[in-house]
C-alpha cells in the first residue's frame, strides 16, 4: 500500500491510497480527481502531467522524455508512472486551455461592484467569462476542458454513464460543479472580487450538459423519442444547485427548445437576434460533436440537431486529436505534399483536430487525392511526419458530414425553402467559426451559391449567457423568443435514409 | 461461364437494367437458375461485400449493387422455385428497441440476400417480444440484432435471456452487431455471433450454420 499526497488539488480528496505498481493515471481516476488523458493513457498527449514534490518513481523512458522535452525532470505523465513508494504530487492546471484577461476598466466609466459569470458548458470545451454587470465589461475568461471528458468523448457515452444509475449521475454532476467552482474562485482571486458581489451565473449548455450539471436524470434522453419533459428552468439560488457555500448567487439556467436542442442554441439566437428578424430566410448551423441546425423564416421556425459524431473533434480518427497544442489545424497541399500549421506552432504535430481535417479533406478533393464517393489510390495519406489519413478516416467523416447535410436537406424540406431562397447562413460555435468558407464548400456541406451568404458569429451560447447577465428581464425576453421555434425529429423523417445516402458523397446539395 | 462473370460484374458496378437483362439472358439460353444466383448475383455481393470491408467503396455503391442484385432476384425466383431450390438459411433481423438505426441493418439484410439466404426484416425500434415472436413463428435459423447506441445496446441481453427462457422447436443462433458492438460484449452477453461489418456477418453466419 503506498498513499499520495496531493496539494493544489482540484477536488476535495488530499490523500488516497493505491497498490504498488498501479499506475499512478488510473489511480487519479479512480479517485475522481480528473485529469485529463486525452490518449488514452498512452504517453502520447502529454495531458497528464503532473509535479513530483517528494518521492521516488519508476523511470522516464524515451517516449515520454520526447513528449516532455521542455519541461525539468520533476514534471512527469501520470500514466508512465508506477507507483513504488508514498508520493507528493503537484496537479498543475493543465486543464485550462486559455486564459484570457480581457477589457481593462476604462476611468471614465463608473461601475457599480456587481458582478456575475457566463458560462457556456459544451460537451468539450467549457467557457466562463467574468463580467461586471452594470457596464458589461468582461474582466477574464478561461476556456477549460469539460472534465466529464474523463467518462467519454460525446453526449450519448456520457448519458450511458448516468442511465438508470444515481452514483454516475452524481459524480458526473460532481465533477463539472468542481471545475465551475474552482474556475470560478480562480477569476474572482484575480480580479479581486468578494463572494458579496458576485451575483449573478448564466449559463448555456446543450440539453445533456445541462441536465447533468442539474443533476436531473437523463434516461429519457437515452431511447428513442429522445424526449426531455423540464425544458424550462426557474432561477435558482447558486446553493441550490450545489455550487459553493460561500457564493449566494442566482442561477439562469437557459432553456431547452426540444430533445438535443438545448439551451446553448436558445442562447444563441439571443445573441444573435436572428428570431427578431421577420423578414429573411436563415440558416443557423452549429457545427460540433453534435450538429445542431435550424431554419428561421418570417412565418415559422423549426430546430433540429444530429448526432454528427465525434470526427469532427478529432476522434475516432487514426491521427485525430482534440484542439490542444501540437494538433495541426491547418493544412495547403502544394502540389507535392501538404504545408501545415499547429496550435500554438507546436512541433513536430501531434496530431489532427477538426479544422484541420476539414481543410485536409477539402485540399485532398481539390487535387484528387481523394475522390467525390470517398474513394482514394491508396490506403492512407501521408499528412506529416507521422501524421496520416487512413481510408477509414475518410468514411468516419464522409457520415459526419452526411448527417450533418441531410439535417439541413430534412429541414429546408420542411419549410419547403431551397437553397436559393437563403438569405443568410450563420455558422456559430467556436469550431465552426475556425472553418475557412472554401472547406465548407469544397466539402460539400453548402453550394457553392452560398458562399456570400455565410456568416460566422463565433460562440453565440457563450455570447447569449453575457448578453443575459446584462440586460433585464431577460429571462422572460428569452422563452418568449423561443416559444415559437419547433423542435423537429430528423430522424422518424421517412426521407431521412434516402438523403442520407445522397449526402454521403462530398458533392454539395442543390 | 462468361455470362455469369458479366452478371457479377454489373451487380459489382450496380448496373442494375444491365443485370436484368443479362438474367434474362442466361435463362434463355437454358443455364440452371441455381448457377446464375451462385456464380453470378451472389458472387457480384460478395466481391462489393469485400470491398466494403476493406473500406475501398462505402455504403451509396453497396446501396447500388444490392438494388441491382435485387432486380436480378426477381426475375430468377419464380425460375429458382421451379428448379426446387432451398435458400441457405432463414434471418429475422432488427434494430433494438429505442433506436431508429437503419441502415447498417438495411446493408446487412442486404448482404444476407445476395449471399443466398431468406431475410424477414423486422425494423427499427422492434421490442423483445418482437423478436421472441419472429422467433416462434419464422422459425428463422438466425435472429440477428442491430444497435447504434450505448444505452439501446443493452438490451440484446434482455432479449438472448428472454430467448433462453423460452422454449423453441429449434432456438436460432443470435448474431449481434452494430458501432458500439464487440467481440468481448457478445461473449460477456453469450451471444453466438458478432460481426464487425455487413460482408463477415455473413461469414460469421455461415460457419456457425456449418454452410459453404
Amino acid at each position: 500500500m503506498v498513499k499520495i499526497k496531493i496539494k493544489n488539488l482540484f477536488s476535495e480528496k488530499k490523500e488516497i491510497y493505491a497498490n504498488e505498481g498501479e499506475s499512478l493515471l488510473e489511480v487519479l481516476q479512480r479517485n475522481g480527481i480528473f485529469i485529463p488523458a486525452l490518449c488514452g493513457g498512452n504517453k502520447r498527449c502529454g495531458k497528464c502531467l503532473i509535479k513530483i514534490i517528494e518521492g521516488k518513481t519508476s523511470f522516464q523512458d524515451t517516449e515520454e522524455k520526447r513528449v516532455l522535452s521542455n519541461y525539468s525532470d520533476d514534471f512527469r505523465l501520470a500514466c508512465n508512472i508506477f507507483l513504488k513508494e508514498d508520493l507528493t504530487i503537484e496537479i498543475p492546471q493543465n486543464f485550462i486551455i486559455s486564459e484570457k484577461s480581457f477589457q481593462e476598466k476604462d476611468s471614465s466609466l463608473t461601475e457599480k461592484r456587481e458582478y456575475g459569470f457566463a458560462v457556456d458548458l459544451g460537451t468539450t470545451t467549457v467557457s466562463i467569462r467574468l463580467v461586471n454587470l452594470s457596464s458589461g465589461r468582461i474582466l477574464s475568461g478561461i476556456n477549460s476542458l469539460n472534465p466529464q471528458i474523463s467518462f467519454g468523448q460525446d453526449i450519448v457515452s456520457r448519458i450511458s454513464k448516468a442511465y438508470k444509475n444515481k452514483e454516475g449521475l452524481k459524480r458526473l454532476q460532481s465533477v463539472i460543479l468542481s471545475l465551475l467552482n474552482n474556475s470560478f474562485l480562480m477569476l474572482m482571486n484575480r480580479e479581486n472580487i468578494t463572494q458579496k458581489e458576485l451575483k449573478k451565473i448564466a449559463i448555456a449548455g446543450n440539453t445533456v450538459m445541462t441536465y447533468l450539471l442539474l443533476g436531473k436524470e437523463v434516461d429519457s434522453l437515452a431511447v428513442y423519442p429522445f424526449d426531455c419533459k423540464e425544458k424550462i428552468f426557474q432561477i435558482l439560488n447558486s446553493k441550490e444547485i450545489g455550487f459553493s457555500e460561500s457564493f449566494d448567487a442566482s442561477v439562469y439556467i437557459f432553456p431547452i427548445i426540444g430533445s438535443f436542442v438545448g439551451g446553448d442554441i436558445s442562447a444563441g439566437f439571443y445573441a444573435t437576434d436572428i428570431l427578431k428578424n421577420k423578414k429573411e430566410n436563415i440558416l443557423f448551423i452549429d457545427i460540433g460533436t453534435n450538429g445542431e441546425i435550424a431554419i428561421i423564416t418570417p412565418e415559422k421556425s423549426f430546430a433540429s440537431s444530429t448526432a454528427a459524431g465525434p470526427a469532427f473533434e478529432g476522434v475516432n480518427i487514426s491521427c485525430g486529436s482534440l484542439a490542444i497544442p501540437g494538433a495541426i489545424m491547418s493544412c495547403k497541399w502544394n502540389g507535392e505534399s501538404f504545408d501545415i500549421e499547429t496550435i500554438d506552432k507546436v512541433m513536430p504535430p501531434s496530431g489532427i483536430c477538426g479544422t484541420g481535417i476539414f481543410e485536409f479533406i477539402s485540399e485532398a478533393l481539390k487535387a484528387k487525392l481523394i475522390e467525390t464517393n470517398g474513394e482514394m489510390k491508396e490506403k492512407e495519406i501521408r499528412i506529416k511526419e507521422n501524421i496520416t489519413f487512413s481510408i477509414q478516416d475518410v468514411r468516419e467523416f464522409q457520415l459526419g458530414l452526411a448527417a450533418l447535410k441531410t439535417g439541413i436537406s430534412l429541414l429546408l424540406k420542411k419549410l419547403k425553402i431551397s437553397f436559393k431562397e437563403l438569405d443568410r447562413v450563420i455558422i456559430s460555435g467556436s469550431f465552426g467559426s475556425n472553418l475557412k468558407i472554401e472547406s465548407l464548400i469544397t466539402t460539400g456541406l453548402l453550394p457553392a451559391f452560398c458562399k456570400e451568404k455565410i456568416i460566422y458569429a463565433g460562440n453565440t451560447s457563450l455570447q447569449g449567457a453575457i448578453k443575459s447577465l446584462i440586460k433585464e428581464n431577460s429571462k422572460n425576453e428569452i422563452e418568449d423568443l423561443i416559444k415559437d421555434v419547433k423542435h423537429f425529429p430528423l430522424s422518424t423523417d421517412e426521407n431521412f435514409q434516402e438523403i442520407f445516402i445522397e449526402a454521403i458523397n462530398f458533392k454539395s446539395p442543390e | 461461364m462468361e455470362i455469369l462473370k458479366e452478371i457479377s460484374e454489373k451487380v459489382e458496378k450496380g448496373k442494375a437494367q444491365d443485370v436484368k437483362l443479362l438474367v434474362t439472358q442466361s435463362l434463355e439460353q437454358g443455364i440452371n437458375p441455381q448457377d446464375v444466383l451462385n456464380q453470378g448475383l451472389v458472387k457480384g455481393m460478395e466481391k462489393i461485400g469485400e470491398k466494403f470491408k476493406n473500406n475501398e467503396v462505402f455504403i451509396p455503391e453497396v446501396l447500388i449493387a444490392a438494388r441491382a442484385m435485387k432486380q436480378g432476384m426477381e426475375i430468377l425466383k419464380p425460375h429458382l422455385a421451379k428448379s426446387n431450390f432451398k435458400a441457405k438459411g432463414k434471418i429475422c433481423i432488427g434494430t433494438v428497441k429505442g433506436d431508429l438505426h437503419d441502415i447498417g441493418k438495411n446493408i446487412v439484410c442486404m448482404m444476407f440476400e445476395g449471399a443466398g439466404f431468406e431475410v424477414v426484416d423486422l425494423g427499427i425500434d422492434v421490442s423483445k417480444e418482437k423478436f421472441i415472436e419472429s422467433a416462434k413463428n419464422e422459425k428463422p435459423d438466425i435472429l440477428g440484432m442491430s444497435a447504434l447506441l450505448t444505452t439501446t445496446m443493452i438490451q440484446m441481453k434482455e432479449i438472448i435471456d428472454e430467448l433462453n427462457r423460452t422454449s423453441l422447436p429449434k432456438r436460432p443462433i443470435v448474431l449481434i452487431g452494430g458501432a458500439p458492438i464487440t467481440q468481448s460484449y457478445a461473449d460477456e452477453i453469450k451471444a453466438d455471433g458478432y460481426a464487425p461489418d455487413a460482408a463477415s456477418a455473413v461469414d460469421v453466419a455461415k460457419r456457425l450454420l456449418k454452410i459453404a
